[in-house]
């Protein structure tokens, strides 16, 4: 094992999006977080007084509220010593040829190429603090789906905005949530009228840039009753020398008979914090499928969360998590039944390496009343060497006995007789392992849709390959 | 954290006492009483284990055999007090208030010491019993030397009266050890009960430890297994039955710290009424500690509506070389094996009263002593017969 050992100490060690372009920006907030910037940011946007109080109310509630004393290490964090709002340029672009030479560069370099990003319906890609790109199929246009940034929704349908926002994820949540309500910034807003199903995923590419720029987004999706819609979030972001802060609040509302499904690919380079906030409510006989790959950051701590508020709902959460050296994945998911006859399903997995760190923290409530409930969660963990951990916390609260629900873990090592096997058909121990991983990661991999399974997979190839040479 | 200390109770030393259980006492006065606020006490309150205003209470101890076979010669046993091994206690306890108050406080107990090679064939049975209403304070010390084997039981009852009772036992298995140990806590309705067990195990050695809870008004247990020798196995199981408002709530830890060793919890809940239980469990593999093999289980059944389960089966891995896995499930009884059974002409109670007896046959299995289940099966339905009729 022990050639084994030094090869697969490379593994990851290459962060291949570790490119940064020199900074160009229309205006960069000092660092700091206090009442003038709130009110400079605010006045900046033309936002209404509603939410401008929303604002500051938040900041108040996320300078009373302590540090979490539990997941991962948050003491390191210098909240005096990060860039809250940064935009680019001075209005969102309308179509590809005005976005600045130097954003598209950086998409040259992620991959997306000039036929992919026609192809794809409603790319939404947020470079810094705003959108700058954002178009939607004329289709979708006609049908009545509203996908916007945040920034703009505000502006073009206060009126929705105002009813929805915060009403999933309170300012008073979490002190992240809070951060996030104060100085929030681009994000994207959907809204699906009834009946209408949007066939193609929408998406959005997230990048942070600016050395100790936090990224505030804030996105909100309503599906009416009977739509369906499938929203992709995806990051990248170059390496820096010091830490940056991502904390982003994501709410869902799915009403009767809605479906919404939401898939992250998180990949953030090993500096950054990624402390998110995703909420969501699935309403009669609706839908929420929560589909969710953490792969990079310095620390990440994401529960994604479905309340099943009314009969016939089901939530669903499937994650990822990598951590190698240096990472932490603190990641997991909630299922708070508050109605009769609901569902939930988890399966989480994750592998360390070279020393880093996952946990599975999770709950599952039931409350009284709420009978008839069928819950399964299910958590594997791979460990590639011995200097990593694998930790799982999962609390069940049930306070009602016409349940059926399953709790189930295993943490273990890639398996002696799988290995055996493999090398005895031809195959190096890495390109073994290689394998063994990626059919542990098949069941999320198969949910994605083809660019991004096939974007996972030559990630993940490339991580192994890079174990060799 | 908890800063608050013990405040104004009514247990005090004699002046005679030994220099052991003042600096115990003193310990206990400076260590910090849990809040609310730490992990282990979010859902049970600690201040229903403060002993407050009661005064110290005496525990009676006496032993018996529960099968045939005559206790072979040389084996230590008996009272804890009159015991030559005063000194050694503590070793292994964890260092907190209430082990210390115990430490300090504790009057009557089992002492058991299985001698290299010593085979204990009948179960060795300690009642004790807190006949009046107080702070009471057992302590236990079990010993099985290289290569003996034993089968030891313990059972606990109190008055009817207001009780506090703060047991605390270690289980010393040295090399190739194996030890059956089965505690019933069978206390009054008006007793808060916190028992304290540690095992150490030695290399090669094997613990099998059943914890049985069917009486008290609130109880905190707390278990906790070291396998510190290769190729030792500890096995800790659980039968519980919550009825009325009871409320249990069970930590139980196995430390895994040397390579190649085994642990196995399987915890079986069943609960009517307004009972609670609370399961947080916990596998701890260290560094190092390659070829651990680990199981934490915990099946709830629920046979009430405002019955109501909590489970945390966590673990903590720091070794790649494992297979840990847990499970928690929680379910009633599925309606239609009521059906079948009631359609052949048992009552309700009847029906679901087998139904229980089924759902702790798993962990039954698990005992081979025929004695020992006869006497535990006889308590049980007891138990079950009252409640369920």
């Amino acid at each position: 094992m022990s050639s084994d050992a030094a090869t697969l100490q490379e593994i990851g060690n290459d962060y291949k999006y570790g490119f940064h372009d020199a900074e160009d920006y229309v205006f960069k907030s000092g660092k700091g977080l206090t009442r003038e910037l709130v009110l400079e940011m605010s006045r900046m946007k033309g936002e209404p007084q509603w939410m401008l109080d929303i604002r500051l109310h938040a900041l108040e509630v996320f300078h009373s509220k302590p540090l979490p004393e539990w997941g991962g290490e948050l003491r390191e964090i210098d909240f005096e010593n990060i860039h809250y709002y940064v935009r680019p340029s001075e209005k969102s672009e309308k179509n590809w040829d005005d976005v600045p030479e130097y954003i598209k560069n950086t998409f040259d370099k992620l991959g997306i190429p000039e036929a992919e990003r026609k192809f794809l319906a409603g790319v939404s890609a947020q470079y810094e603090s705003e959108v700058v790109y954002h178009s939607i199929r004329e289709d979708l246009e006609k049908e009545g789906v509203i996908f916007l940034d945040m920034d703009s929704a505000l502006r073009e349908f206060p009126d929705i905005v105002r009813k929805y926002f915060g009403t999933v994820i309170p300012t008073e949540d979490n002190k992240f949530a809070a951060l996030n309500t104060a100085v929030w910034s681009g994000g994207s807003f959907i809204l699906v009228p009834r009946g209408v199903r949007v066939e193609i995923p929408l998406q959005a590419y997230f990048r942070i840039n600016a050395q100790n720029m936090g990224q505030f987004e804030r996105t909100l999706i309503i599906t009416e009753p009977g739509s369906y819609v499938h929203y992709i979030e995806g990051c990248t972001a170059p390496i820096y020398s010091s830490d940056s802060l991502h904390s982003a609040v994501v709410e869902l509302i799915a009403m009767e008979g809605s479906t919404i499904r939401y898939t992250t690919i998180q990949n953030w380079s090993s500096n950054v914090y990624n402390l998110v906030t995703k909420r969501a409510q699935a309403f009669k006989n609706a839908t929420v499928e929560w589909v969710d790959g953490n792969l990079g950051s310095k620390l990440t701590m994401k529960y994604p969360a479905v309340y099943l508020m009314e009969e016939g709902a089901r939530g669903e959460v499937l994650s990822i998590a990598y951590a190698g050296k240096g990472q932490h994945q603190d990641a997991g998911a909630k299922m708070v039944h508050v109605a009769p006859n609901t569902a939930s399903t988890v399966l989480s997995k994750s592998i360390s390496k070279d020393g880093g760190r996952t946990s599975y923290r999770g709950l599952v409530k039931v409350y009284p009343g709420a009978h008839d409930i069928k819950c399964n969660v299910r958590c594997d963990a791979l460990l590639l060497d011995e200097d990593s951990r694998s930790d799982t916390y999962p609390s069940m609260e049930i306070d009602n006995k016409d349940v059926q629900i399953g709790h189930e873990a295993t943490v273990s090592k890639v398996g002696d007789e799988q290995l055996f096997y493999l090398m005895s058909r031809g195959l190096s121990e890495n390109d073994a392992i290689a394998m063994i991983v990626n059919g542990f990661f098949e069941p999320f991999i198969k949910e994605l849709p083809l660019e991004y399974a096939v974007e996972l997979n030559r990630l993940i190839q490339l991580e192994m390959e890079g174990s060799i040479g | 954290m908890a800063t608050a200390v013990l405040e104004s109770i009514a247990l005090k030393l004699s002046d005679d006492a030994s220099p052991e259980r003042k600096k115990a006492y003193q310990e206990a006065l400076e260590l910090p009483f849990p809040s609310s606020k730490d992990e282990a006490w979010r859902r049970t309150p600690p201040d229903k284990f403060h002993p407050g205003q009661l005064a110290w209470s005496e525990v009676i101890t006496s032993s018996s055999l529960l099968g045939k076979a005559a206790l072979p010669e040389g084996v230590l046993q008996g009272d804890l007090k009159t015991a030559p091994v005063q000194a050694e206690l503590g070793q292994l306890a964890p260092r907190n208030v209430f082990s210390k108050l115990n430490e300090a406080f504790w009057s009557n107990g089992a002492f058991v010491q299985l001698g290299k090679e010593q085979v204990l064939q009948s179960p060795l049975h300690f009642e004790h019993q807190v006949p009046r209403g107080g702070a009471a304070f057992p302590r236990s010390l079990l010993r099985a030397g290289r290569f003996s084997r034993g089968i030891v039981v313990e059972s606990y009852t109190s008055s009817d009266q207001d009780t506090l009772a703060i047991p605390v036992t270690e289980l010393f298995l040295e090399a190739g050890a194996r030890l059956d140990y089965v505690v019933y806590h069978n206390w009054g309705p008006n007793t808060r009960y916190l028992p304290i067990l540690r095992a150490r195990l030695d290399k090669d050695s094997h613990l099998r430890a059943l914890f049985v809870s069917v009486g008290g008004q609130m109880g905190k247990n707390f278990m906790e297994g070291d396998l510190d020798g290769e190729g030792c196995k500890s096995e800790m199981l659980g039968l519980i039955f919550g009825q009325g408002r009871q409320h249990l709530d069970t930590d139980a830890l196995h430390y895994h710290n040397v390579a190649h060793t085994t642990s196995d919890v399987l915890f079986h809940v069943a609960l009517t009424g307004r009972a609670r239980s609370v399961f947080a469990g916990n596998i701890a593999v260290a560094h190092g500690a390659q070829k651990t093999d680990a199981y934490q289980r915990n099946r709830n059944l629920l046979l009430s509506d405002r019955a109501r389960a909590d489970a945390m089966p966590k673990l903590e891995i720091s070794a790649n070389d494992v297979r840990c896995t847990h499970g928690a499930t929680f379910a009633t009884y599925d309606p239609n094996q009521q059906f079948y059974l009631r359609s052949r002409g048992l009552t309700k109670t009847q029906a679901e009263h087998l139904l229980v007896t089924g759902f702790y046959q798993e962990v039954y299995g698990r005992l081979e002593h025929e004695e020992l289940l006869g006497w535990l099966n006889e308590q049980m339905e007891k138990v079950l017969a009252q409640a369920l009729g």
